[in-house]
């Protein structure tokens, strides 16, 4: 069938809570409401209250709850309902999820899934827009993925649903309603871990992931240069060898990303690259991401993250270079 | 300017109806009338707590010891005072139920079954330590095969995963309650909070312990809370709450007993457990000069969980003097002895560093590896 992102997301927690009793979803609003993306629709109804679960709103309520849930072997979903509302719960994500099977010696594990909205480019303001990705990227432990169309959403989130791992699962709300692509009947999941060639091509890579893939292919098409576009799907741990071997046959390469640019994934896939393929680039890398500003000014939101012109220009200069 | 009268009727206001402390053994050991309320523990089950708190204060004895020779391999959080209060909670337990600790339940430890030689590799760091010497001597991370749930050091967080562990222990249809606790710094953190709403809400079998030891690090209780009593703080939540003298293994298990028992109907619980920390928050402290005096602790010392649980013992006519000298002899060889068997066990080796961190060693930990 023909879905998009927010309607893949909601067959994969229907096909998975039929598959596995232990799923369980919960979240502010989750339940009779199905959500304020309508990601959780129809659950409820299907599933009854006791695993579809609104919450008190709390974030680290939530996420404590789901961590003692897999603790105990359920396979809980939390919905955090915007990630910028995920702070409060940074606590139990950062010090307690993401270090469990490691302070326990093995002997307890997480296997939960955190998913949340992210990123700009609805016109939300500064605490419905961010795209804090780099933070869970940097906590050991912690799985990230962020899918960029309806078809990986859906075999994304099936994967990290019957992983063994937390898995934090960002969807960038402004994917929700479109593109539409088919999806396939019947099971299956993508391999969380690995990056795909969302476009090959032979004079420069774009790597990006999420809203800016789709940025970054129309980029592609306008350019006089070949573009190859590396789509991460799986920000940590990052499928390195995808992103060395496309800058090693290009030898130029570019960042997109929707976040504010210092210390964001930018700078981590520049340093791999400078680290293991130096000598294989004929120019420097770009980075091309938001400003250094809180994410995001709703009067400037339009321009917050990478432009198709930008990232354009940034495929120009390398090719320049 | 008129003048208004701001005053809202009576009716309309809450009210807060502190308890009082339960109480069943005075300083001499000797039980009150309330001795006959509750549950009433076995002549063997007192014996049973009696001998874990003999040797937890044992252990705690030469923790702090080994510490100042640099065996112990982090800071160390002293015991001492807590001992009973553990023993009475461990005492109202199944063996099948859950323990969510805080990071000072040494005598709760003993009392779940870990075995003495398990606890001091903990301590020393060593490979029979089931953390794979990864966390600080309080913070009980991998101890699972005794049912006792993972803890950071992070304060509050236990309540709220207590909570969820025990949604899905029913979700699954199982009998386990989980006993949860916490300090009195605890019950103004978020997680306190979290764990008692969603506790409340969701009518989850779990028991909730408060230690109120006076003391979270230098701040006295009347830093963390304008309330009398922390047991009052149940009633936010819709549960129910009491206040209990937690250096006294009588009262302790009467309560315990009550809210477990609770717990297990779906009506979790609260209970203040009212107690003193004789020594220092830890090793890394010094209470008596910066923040607290001498005398305070020699009043507290009057009611000291070992030495009232002993008088009462004796005058029961459950242990005679020499008894009592036995135990305490016995506990001190066997802490020993299983402090020179984990002294003896090898090393944690370097590639455990790198493991656990997800249910796969990721390439670049792999990298790391081979970088040393």
């Amino acid at each position: 069938m023909i879905a998009n992102m927010a309607k893949a997301i909601n067959m994969a927690l229907h096909e998975e809570m039929a598959r596995d009793e232990r799923v369980v979803v919960l979240g502010e609003d989750v339940g009779r409401r199905g959500g304020v993306f309508l990601v959780t629709e129809g659950l409820y109804e299907r599933f009854g209250p006791e695993r579809v679960i609104d919450t008190p709103l709390n974030e680290g309520g939530i996420l404590g709850f789901a961590l003692g849930m897999a603790m105990a072997g359920l396979k809980p979903v939390a919905e955090i309902q915007f990630v910028d509302f995920i702070w409060t719960g940074a606590d139990e994500l950062l010090n307690h999820i993401a270090k469990l099977r490691y302070r326990s010696g093995g002997e307890y594990k997480a296997p939960l899934v955190v998913r949340a909205p992210v990123g700009s480019g609805v016109k939300s303001g500064l605490y419905h827009s961010q795209s804090p990705e780099a933070v869970f990227v940097h906590t050991p432990g912690l799985v990230v993925v962020m899918p960029s169309t309806p078809y990986n959403a859906k075999g994304l989130l099936k994967a990290a649903i019957r992983g063994d791992d937390p898995v934090v699962f960002l969807e960038p709300k402004i994917l929700y309603r479109s593109p539409r692509e088919e999806i396939p009947d019947g099971d299956y999941v993508v391999e969380i871990g690995k990056a795909r060639v969302a476009r090959e091509g032979d004079d420069v890579t774009v790597v990006a992931y999420g809203a800016m893939v789709h940025r970054a292919l129309e980029a592609a098409e306008k350019a006089k240069a070949s573009v190859e576009v590396v789509d991460l799907l799986t920000l940590n741990p990052m499928d390195v060898d995808a992103v060395l071997k496309s800058v090693s046959k290009t030898g130029r390469l570019v960042v997109a990303y929707d976040a504010p640019k210092t210390a964001g994934l930018g700078a981590e896939v520049a340093a791999v690259v400078a680290e293991k393929a130096l000598d294989k680039l004929a120019a420097p890398v770009v980075r091309v991401a938001g400003p250094d500003v809180p994410q995001s000014p709703v009067a400037h939101d339009a321009i917050y993250a990478p432009t198709v012109e930008r990232i354009l220009k940034a495929i120009e200069k390398v090719m320049a270079y | 300017m008129l003048e208004t009268n701001l005053e809202i009727p009576r009716q309309y206001r809450t009210e807060v109806k502190q308890p009082q402390i339960f109480r069943v053994l005075g300083q001499d050991g000797e039980p009150n009338e309330a001795y006959e309320i509750g549950y009433k523990p076995t002549e063997g089950e007192l014996a049973k707590a009696y001998r874990w708190m003999v040797v937890g204060r044992t252990l705690d004895k030469y923790a702090l010891m080994y510490h100042r020779m640099g065996k112990v391999r982090s800071t160390y959080g002293p015991h001492e005072g807590h001992e009973a209060a553990d023993a009475g909670t461990a005492l109202a337990l199944r063996p099948e139920d859950w323990v969510a600790p805080h990071y000072r339940n040494l005598t709760l430890v003993i009392a779940r079954g870990v075995p003495l030689e398990v606890i001091w590799a903990k301590f020393f760091a060593k490979s029979g330590d089931p953390d794979k010497g990864r966390n600080l001597t309080i913070e009980w991370g991998g101890f699972k095969k005794w049912r006792i749930l993972s803890i950071g050091a992070p304060i509050g967080h236990q309540y709220v995963y207590a909570a969820g562990f025990a949604y899905a222990l029913r979700y699954m249809k199982r009998d386990e309650v989980v006993a949860a606790y916490i300090g009195d710094g605890g019950t103004s953190t978020g997680g306190f909070h979290a764990g008692l709403n969603f506790a409340g809400v969701y009518k989850v079998p779990a028991a909730f312990f408060i230690y109120n030891n006076q003391y979270a690090i230098s701040m006295p209780v009347a830093r963390q809370t304008a309330v009398e009593r922390l047991a009052t703080k149940a009633a936010a939540y819709g549960i129910e709450g009491v206040s209990a003298d937690g250096m006294d293994l009588l009262a302790v298990v009467k309560t315990a007993k009550w809210a477990v028992e609770k717990a297990r109907r779906g009506e979790p619980a609260l209970v203040e457990y009212v107690m003193y920390r004789f020594g220092p928050h830890t090793t890394a402290d010094d209470p008596l000069t910066r923040y607290r005096d001498q005398k305070e602790v020699e009043e507290w010392r009057r009611w000291d969980p070992l030495a009232r649980l002993e008088r009462f013992l004796i005058r029961s006519g459950i242990y005679s003097e020499s008894d009592v000298r036995t135990i305490w002899e016995e506990a001190e060889r066997e802490v020993k002895e299983a402090a020179k068997a984990a002294e003896a066990m090898p090393d944690v080796p370097v590639e455990e560093a790198v493991r656990d961190v997800y249910s796969f060693v990721p390439k670049s930990l792999q990298e790391w590896l081979g970088e040393l």
